[in-house]
């Protein structure tokens, strides 16, 4: 699944270590999300929707 | 990049090492003639495992192991059943033909693969259960 991940957290001006502590999973988790290794579970996609202030939609997108 | 004792990694590492070396001790001192220090070796390791897993306060495992745990599961169940459900057939008519020997591991073997499916078994009713 593609991923706005590593865009959204840039522009934040984080580590994937800091974004992982914020969400409460590892930082290879983060890691395998952004390199669209790993789908995350819903639960993880609404943190992150959340942690972030936006949409699951918007970070998340169905390969075409 | 560097590492401090207070990195998610560093624990998970331990974590994992104390398992393995608690095993490896275990099946060592088996070997070597000292069960009863070998299992204590591993009841110290295990220990130490658990110590930190309750110690640390960052996410040692995730959901992604979750995942990463039960492929590997799924697998082994697969390729032991696989195998169980040539071998054990095949070398049963063999057996019975009067070609192969039945030698008593096999026989605990195929003890183990059947109570490890009876296992396997009772997780998937488990399972269904609680969906």
């Amino acid at each position: 699944m593609k991923n706005r991940l590593p865009e959204l957290r840039a522009d934040h001006g984080e580590s994937q270590a800091d974004l992982a502590a914020a969400v409460e999973v590892t930082r290879q988790t983060i890691n395998a999300v952004e390199r669209e290794r790993y789908d995350p579970s819903l639960e993880l996609a609404l943190d992150l929707a959340d942690y972030y202030g936006t949409t699951v939609e918007d970070i998340f997108q169905r390969e075409s | 990049m560097t590492t401090t004792a207070t990195d998610p990694g560093t624990y998970r590492t331990t974590y994992t090492a104390l398992w393995a070396i608690g095993a490896i001790a275990f099946a060592g001192l088996i070997v070597a003639g000292l069960p009863f220090v070998g299992a204590l070796a591993f009841f110290f390791a295990a220990a130490a495992a658990i110590g930190i897993s309750t110690q640390s306060k960052t996410v040692m495992f995730d959901e992604r192991d979750e995942a990463v745990f039960g492929d590997a599961g799924r697998w082994t169940i697969a390729i032991v059943g696989i195998a169980s459900g040539v071998v054990f057939p095949t070398m049963t008519a063999l057996r019975a033909l009067g070609r192969v020997e039945w030698p008593l591991w096999f026989t605990h073997l195929a003890y183990f693969v059947a109570g490890l499916f009876a296992v396997w078994l009772a997780m998937v009713l488990l399972a269904r259960y609680q969906r």
